[in-house]
């Protein structure tokens, strides 16, 4: 018999009589087999417990949801947090396909704010955050967004200090950004809306990411039209 | 049979199948544990924890042949595990005997350890899955983790034939060790 299949039978608890004391030949006879159960053995526990995390932020987004209230702003940022503290989660099925959408569609927004010009000396801070974003060093351009939003809240770094979250994939923390810092009439309106679907088909959720995709192309922005009602079918 | 639905669907890991489960019962089982000495968010975290245990079992095949209701078999496993939270805290002695509640000879205790894993331990293994591709990871969990069979993993995957999925298991299994071995942080 195939080890591999010996192995996956162990692992569920489905050895036969004469599998298990094949098993048993090998563990006592083969150093290299019985060191290859405690990885596979180590494995399972691991996807166990992945598992078990994303069962219960699954849960405990039902149960928030039944909660949903006046406190809605809340919970979301309460379940956000839950999620945040989960290292390992991920849906097997769904997910997978959420998230390569998210890839395939995801790219940064370009900086049109501050152009950078090479060999330039930079000086401002928002030059330096700039820049740093334009370098892909997203981490370094979200302290200096975090040093301007300091001084003068803006609409238009809020966005890009969004978007450089999502680069580092602190899809939580863009969302929070997205969804409480930029309003209706901000000039990047219709723009939000599309990396906000992204960022909920990151973390699956195709109800809220085909809401998004709605109100884009609602918002008559020519921004992203085309690839947010490809997106939508995908969705459907 | 809407019981038998729910139960594929569990199996199937449908979302609305987890959902209409914890919804269902979930007044019901926070009422019932308001006789034991437990708070409120206590008694969520053990509703919780049941649903999760139902599902795996689900997953299983442990509940194809079920006679008893969902709500019972859930009941109970909540039951288990109000009384082993309470065994921890030294509030009760008393170990009732949970196995007539089951149509099989299964002890309750080793269904629930099984499932509920405890604390920190292999976080190494941890990192390295996470490091691994998202094919990787998939097609390690349906094999070793679900127990699906290659043919039910080409269907579920889509890759082109059997042979295929075996070398890519292979494949992924060399780079996961490889992670183990010399984690990569960052």
């Amino acid at each position: 018999m195939d080890k591999e299949l010996l192995i996956q039978k162990y692992l569920q608890g489905t050895l036969r009589q004469e599998e298990e004391a094949l098993f048993q030949e090998y563990l006592e006879k083969d150093a290299s087999f019985a060191d290859a159960i405690l990885f596979y053995e180590e494995l399972n526990y691991a996807f166990a417990k992945a598992d078990y995390n994303q069962t219960k932020a699954q849960l405990h987004s039902f149960y928030k949801e039944e909660k949903r209230s006046s406190w809605r702003k809340w919970s979301i940022a309460a379940t956000f947090l839950i999620l945040i503290g989960l290292s390992s989660v991920w849906y097997i099925n769904s997910i997978s396909s959420t998230e390569s959408l998210y890839a395939q569609y995801f790219e940064p927004y370009k900086n049109i704010v501050q152009p950078i010009v090479r060999g330039e000396a930079v000086k401002t801070t928002k030059e330096r955050a700039f820049k740093a974003y334009d370098e892909q060093n997203y981490k370094e351009a979200i302290a200096y967004f975090d040093d301007l939003l300091k001084d003068t809240p803006e609409p238009m770094i809020e966005f890009y200090k969004a978007n450089a979250q999502l680069q580092i994939g602190d899809t939580e923390t863009a969302i929070l950004i997205l969804e409480s810092r930029i309003k209706k009439t901000d000039t990047m309106y219709g723009e939000v809306q599309w990396y906000l679907a992204l960022s909920y088909l990151k973390l699956n959720d195709k109800k809220k990411a085909k809401g998004y995709l709605n109100s884009l192309l609602q918002s008559e922005t020519p921004f992203k039209n085309k690839e947010a009602q490809e997106l939508l079918k995908l969705l459907e | 049979m809407k019981k038998q639905r729910l139960i594929t669907g569990l199996k199937e890991d449908r979302p609305e199948a987890l959902r209409d489960i914890y919804l269902a019962h979930r007044k019901a089982f926070l009422r019932y544990s308001k006789k034991y000495p437990i708070t409120a968010s206590m008694a969520e975290d053990v509703y919780q924890d049941a649903i999760i245990i139902l599902r795996d079992n689900a997953r299983q095949g442990k509940l194809d042949n079920l006679k008893s209701e969902l709500r019972t078999y859930l009941f109970s496993i909540g039951k288990y595990l109000i009384y082993a939270h309470l065994r921890k805290q030294k509030k009760v002695h008393l170990v009732e005997d949970f196995s007539e509640m089951y149509n099989e000879q299964t002890v309750m205790s080793e269904i629930v350890e099984a499932t509920i894993p405890d604390g920190e331990r292999k976080h190494q293994m941890q990192l390295a899955l996470e490091q691994l591709g998202g094919k990787c990871r998939e097609i390690l969990y349906l094999f070793y983790y679900r127990g699906f069979s290659l043919d039910e993993i080409v269907e579920t995957l889509g890759y082109s034939s059997k042979d295929v999925a075996k070398s890519q298991k292979s494949r992924c299994i060399k780079s996961l060790k490889a992670l183990v071995k010399s984690p990569s942080y960052g």
